[in-house]
């Protein structure tokens, strides 16, 4: 058997390889902070809070849900809309600054909200997925 | 005994008197409780020594008092004490009688003329014969030795008579010593007197005088003895006489009408037709005389007392008669009226007992009759009116029949006001009615079973009202809607309590129909929708058990929908208002037509954004 050392051409393509896959994580990364500027926000577990609003006063968090219903609205107030996370329909506050926003029913919006006081979900932020 | 006896004759004697009173035209007392009318006219014989009777009012009238002489309890005692006896059929009554006819036979007064003409001495050997059976009727019980007392006064003045035969046959002694010793006076002082010296005759002369003296003296005696002996003979003959009559009249009054007739025949048999006149007080001739309208003598007495044996014997064959057509009435009270006059004659005393039972069950009916109207006791003096109605012809009493009437008429009416008092609750009305009701007619039964029926239904109904008020106190309207009929009739005169048992009554409909509808939601599946509906029912009415129960079942049937819902009312009670829209958002998925969640939705968006507005 000839006995040799590996082709020089392997390891580059391997690095290449490589260095293409760390390259696409890097810009799937990039371009996934593009598109999910929220991502940082941990994930509202609706469960949890469906169950104990009360121990997850004023913590953030976000989650994705879709346009049920407006519950109701005022100019200062904002928009109250009912939508549905997972299985689970909550309530959220949609504060008068998001008053541009166009909301439908059947939207699909990532929001990431604030548990207030009395337990309502107030949007802090919100992207149409 | 004797006080039936007496009064009987004092009746008697009233009778008697009272023809007297008839004829004079003199008014009868204005009442019977013995007070006597105006004026002397009221008076009777001798003021008030004999008693007086008044057929028109049947009154006795003796000594200022006056009685009812069918309504005294004495005569009706001891005619009742008849009724009740058996008739006088034995062979010692039957020997009697036909002693007693044997007497009246043998001294009848037909017989003794007809035996006179015949044979002189035939009306004496009759007379021994009757006069030998008087010992023999004395013997019986009936006689009440009352032949004994004829027989004794017949001998006393057989006696007498004996007495003024020897009294007459002395006299004639008498009078031949009398002529003798006139015939000697008369010599004795029609002797001539002689020629001798003056001394001489002188005392021839008072010789003479001294001899006349003691014949003089002695025909003096005789006369006298004479006299005595007339006098001794009238006095004994009427002494026996009086004696003689004081028996027949007393025979007479006592109702011994047999032994009247034998002891006048007998009388007129000793003494002689002009001694007949009866030698009574003037008062009692003038009664016997107007009575009879003929002098009052020994053969009137006969009269009457055969009169009496007639009228009696004539009224036992009416009263038979009576009897026999079944007019018990009548016969009743001819029976009484000849009983009064005739109680010891046989005819009487031999009438059958069976008949006498009719006549005394007649009496006792009317008496029973009398006496149950006078207790007020209509019932059962209807009762005993139409029994003598069915059973006794001639029975008729209007009065009675009016009573009762009358009686009827008015408790029926105080009763229709009682009952018609207690339907409306007017209590004073009823027991007044009832009050009334029993004052005319105390033992009526419909006012015994009425007031009873009354009260207990006043004590049934009062149970009822206080059940039902202890019932609305607890809440317990299924109860009450189970029990209605008898809480609806309890609360008939209370409008407040009626009106609040309707109250209850619609609340339990409603909720009836409140679970049928649950129950109908049930059925197609909707556990919520009924657990929904009657959630919304508890809430409107009181705790009732059933709807509790299904209420339970729905419950567990729906429980993510009522968890739901529970949680978001719990949250929402906290203040949680956002966790509870949420609650009720998931409410409402469960079960979309819920009405409480979306209730609830819209009212914590309001809370939520207060001047917002809902789409």
């Amino acid at each position: 058997m000839r006995g040799g050392r590996p082709k020089k051409g392997t390891s580059v393509v391997v690095a290449v390889l490589v260095a293409v896959g760390l390259a696409g994580l890097v810009a799937v990364y990039f371009l996934q902070g593009q598109t999910d500027p929220f991502r940082t926000t941990p994930v509202l577990d609706v469960v949890e809070y469906l169950n104990d609003s009360h121990n997850l006063i004023g913590n953030i968090y976000r989650m994705e849900a879709e346009i049920e219903q407006l519950l109701a609205q005022s100019e200062n107030g904002g928009r109250l809309l009912a939508v549905r996370c997972g299985q689970e329909k909550v309530a959220v506050l949609v504060p008068q600054r998001f008053h541009a926003l166009n909301v439908q029913k059947g939207q699909i919006y990532v929001f990431v909200v604030e548990v207030r006081r009395d337990g309502l979900l107030q949007v802090k932020d919100l992207i149409k997925s | 005994m004797a006080c039936g006896v007496v009064v009987a004759a004092v009746v008697w004697v009233g009778v008697l008197s009272g023809g007297i009173w008839a004829q004079e035209g003199a008014q009868a007392p204005e009442n019977q409780n013995g007070k006597q009318g105006q004026g002397s006219q009221s008076q009777g014989i001798l003021g008030n020594t004999l008693p007086v009777f008044h057929p028109g009012k049947e009154l006795l009238v003796w000594d200022g008092q006056a009685w009812k002489v069918t309504n005294n309890r004495l005569v009706e005692a001891r005619f009742e004490r008849y009724l009740n006896e058996p008739e006088e059929t034995s062979e010692e009554d039957l020997e009697y009688n036909r002693i007693m006819g044997e007497i009246l036979r043998l001294l009848a007064a037909r017989d003794f003329q007809n035996l006179r003409r015949a044979n002189p001495n035939l009306p004496g050997r009759a007379l021994d014969e009757a006069f030998k059976l008087l010992p023999k009727a004395a013997q019986y019980r009936r006689d009440a030795m009352l032949c004994d007392a004829i027989a004794n006064q017949v001998q006393a003045a057989w006696q007498a008579q004996h007495a003024r035969e020897r009294l007459a046959q002395a006299n004639r002694a008498l009078d031949e010593e009398r002529k003798r010793l006139e015939w000697n006076t008369r010599m004795e002082a029609s002797r001539p007197s002689l020629s001798l010296p003056s001394e001489k005759e002188e005392k021839a002369l008072s010789e003479r005088a001294a001899r006349l003296v003691p014949l003089q003296k002695r025909l003096a005696e005789v006369e006298a003895l004479q006299q005595a002996n007339q006098v001794k003979g009238e006095m004994s003959k009427a002494q026996a006489q009086l004696e003689f009559q004081a028996l027949i009249v007393d025979l007479f009054v006592g109702r011994r009408f047999q032994h009247t007739l034998i002891a006048t025949r007998f009388y007129r048999a000793i003494f002689s037709e002009g001694e007949g006149r009866l030698k009574v007080g003037e008062d009692a001739q003038r009664l016997i005389s107007r009575t009879t309208g003929m002098p009052p003598t020994v053969s009137v007495l006969d009269g009457l007392a055969g009169e009496a044996l007639r009228d009696v014997a004539e009224g036992v064959e009416a009263v038979k008669f009576l009897l026999g057509e079944g007019e018990v009435a009548a016969a009743g009270r001819r029976l009484q009226e000849i009983y009064v006059i005739g109680e010891f004659l046989p005819e009487i005393r031999t009438f059958p007992r069976t008949e006498k039972r009719r006549v005394l069950d007649y009496f006792q009916k009317t008496r029973r009759l009398a006496a149950a109207l006078e207790a007020r006791d209509f019932g059962l003096a209807e009762e005993i009116y139409t029994d003598l109605k069915a059973n006794v012809r001639d029975f008729d009493d209007p009065m009675a029949a009016s009573a009762i009437a009358a009686a009827k008429q008015a408790v029926q009416g105080h009763l229709a006001r009682a009952r018609h008092a207690a339907l409306t609750g007017d209590r004073a009305t009823m027991e007044e009615a009832l009050q009334k009701a029993g004052e005319v007619w105390p033992r009526h039964p419909e006012i015994e079973e009425i007031a009873g029926r009354i009260f207990k239904e006043a004590d049934l109904q009062q149970r009822a009202l206080n059940e039902l008020d202890e019932l609305l106190a607890q809440k317990n309207f299924r109860r009450i809607a189970e029990e209605k009929g008898r809480f609806i009739a309890a609360t008939a005169q209370s409008p407040e309590k009626a009106a609040e048992l309707e109250r209850v009554l619609h609340q339990m409909a409603a909720l009836e129909m409140v679970l049928k509808q649950a129950e109908e939601l049930q059925k197609r599946g909707d556990s919520a929708g009924a657990w929904e509906v009657l959630e919304k029912a508890q809430a409107e009415f009181p705790p009732d058990p059933v709807l509790a129960g299904v209420r339970a079942e729905l419950t567990t049937r729906a429980a993510d929908f009522v968890s739901a819902l529970r949680k978001a009312e719990e949250l929402e009670q906290k203040g949680q208002h956002g966790a509870s829209l949420s609650w009720y958002l998931k409410a409402r998925q469960i079960y979309p037509p819920s009405e409480f969640a979306a209730e609830g939705v819209k009212r914590l968006s309001a809370k939520i954004l207060p001047d917002g507005s809902l789409p």
